[in-house]
């Protein structure tokens, strides 16, 4: 897990940076002239207008950790990932390959349907 | 109930670098005060400081008798604030954005919405209360954001350049309805712009900022007409400066020529706006026309009297070449003489 956060930290980190700036700044000062204590404005401002950015962060993330075979291997492999598990597999039979693709896509498409609803306006 | 806001010797310096060095402001309970100045002069960092989002380094702030300092916090200010950008929430509805504060109150819904709805007809809105507010006009938005603030309430409202984002056709709008809403409330407020023309369509009391510090505050149309220095003179538009030496209610230029002019005898520098300057074809004072530009409303006539250059504006209709040589009418009423100008001038000089 260490591993994978290693290559998915840099990512994060930029794309969270892009989504936190000076838009909601602004925006927060405005809650602060509006009234808002500090966990109003976390509640009420902050979250809501990140979330976004940290949902299209999330999905990225888990898409470039699901992605990762070579770290897995090589720093864990007497616990595999589940990506590192089917690898095996894949080229046995066309059947049991189409079938294993299927199942390698599932968790990705899960996980951008999730991100997409988060991505959407709260109200 | 509407409160006066003081502002004394207030020391403000965001990022470590002094904006505000010893800034001395009061409104009026009731009162709607334009704060006018250059781009960079700190009128933004007054208001923020104000507003309690950028911290006080000395001074004192006080509104209504209630003093402002560092253990007031933003939200308990009672200062509303409408940014020169709307800073609508994008995820919220039009009557949710307005009724932020009375959520932070602990205000329940139907009666948010009920106030929300309330204020939006206030502002020209009706109607618009379920709607999001990504669909809105830079005009309708920044309505939205007066609205919000004025449902907070407050003791003090303050606009940043709130007509900044906001078509020029639309403006005229925007600025009646600030006007209206400030008279009717009889609410104590503080605009910002950096337009001269705006500032004077929309104060009742006229503040100038230069480089940190309030030059002068006082009747739009003294600070026009009257400017309290030359700097003032400059900023207003009034860029006539004539210098000289008087004597029996006569003016002698430094470069030749009288004017008649009020106040004792002595040195003395005098302004005049340009709209003030008439051509008079019979005048002693006569002028050569340098540079003739037709600006739509009126004519800008740039002039030379020895080494004297003078701007006036005349009636659209004027015809006159450059190079032509004009009598002008600079009435005695309308040139003022600046306060200890002449001093300051001499004792720069010793």
């Amino acid at each position: 897990m260490l591993a994978h956060l290693v290559v998915v930290l840099p990512y994060t980190v930029l794309l969270l940076l892009s989504g936190f700036g000076p838009d909601l700044r602004g925006l927060e000062e405005m809650g602060r002239a509006a009234g808002l204590s500090g966990v109003q404005l976390l509640r009420w401002v902050t979250l809501p207008v990140a979330r976004p950015t940290v949902a299209a962060t999330a999905l990225l993330s888990f898409l470039v950790s699901w992605s990762q075979y070579g770290t897995s291997l090589a720093v864990a492999p007497a616990r595999p990932t589940l990506p590192v598990v089917l690898l095996p597999f894949v080229g046995a039979d066309p059947q049991v390959a189409a079938a294993l693709a299927l199942l390698f896509l599932a968790p990705a498409v899960l996980a951008l349907v999730a991100a997409v609803r988060a991505m959407r306006p709260a109200s | 109930m509407s409160c006066g806001l003081t502002v004394r010797g207030l020391v403000v310096a965001p990022g470590g670098t002094p904006v505000l060095r010893g800034t001395d402001l009061s409104i009026e309970p009731g009162r709607r005060a334009v704060l006018v100045g250059p781009s960079g002069a700190g009128k933004t960092t007054l208001l923020r400081a104000i507003a309690g989002l950028e911290p006080v380094l000395e001074g004192l702030l006080e509104l209504g008798g209630r003093r402002l300092d560092a253990r007031t916090p933003a939200h308990r200010r009672r200062v509303s604030a409408v940014f020169q950008e709307p800073r609508l929430l994008p995820h919220a509805r039009v009557d949710d954005n307005v009724a932020l504060p009375l959520r932070a109150a602990g205000v329940g819904r139907r009666e948010r919405r009920a106030r929300a709805a309330e204020r939006l007809e206030e502002v020209g809105l009706a109607g618009l209360a379920p709607r999001g507010v990504r669909g809105l006009s830079g005009g309708e938005q920044q309505r939205v954001a007066l609205a919000r603030a004025l449902c907070a309430e407050p003791d003090l409202l303050l606009l940043d350049e709130p007509l900044a984002a906001v078509d020029p056709n639309r403006r005229e709008a925007l600025r009646r309805l600030i006007v209206r809403v400030q008279r009717e409330r009889a609410l104590t407020t503080l605009v910002i712009t950096h337009d001269r023309s705006e500032a004077a369509e929309l104060a009742e009391t006229l503040a100038l900022m230069l480089e940190g510090r309030i030059v002068q505050q006082a009747d739009p149309r003294e600070v026009f007409e009257r400017p309290a220095s030359a700097a003032v003179a400059r900023f207003f538009g009034a860029a006539n400066i004539v210098r000289g030496s008087v004597r029996d209610g006569l003016l002698t230029l430094d470069g030749g020529g009288t004017l008649a002019v009020d106040g004792p005898d002595g040195p003395g520098a005098f302004v005049i706006r340009p709209e003030a300057v008439a051509i008079e074809p019979g005048a002693a004072f006569r002028a050569q026309v340098t540079e003739a530009t037709y600006a739509g409303t009126f004519v800008r006539l740039a002039l030379r009297h020895g080494g004297l250059r003078l701007l006036a504006h005349v009636p659209p209709g004027t015809q006159v070449a450059p190079g032509a040589q004009v009598g002008l009418d600079l009435p005695r009423e309308r040139l003022w003489r600046l306060p200890g100008e002449e001093e300051r001038r001499l004792s720069a000089g010793s």
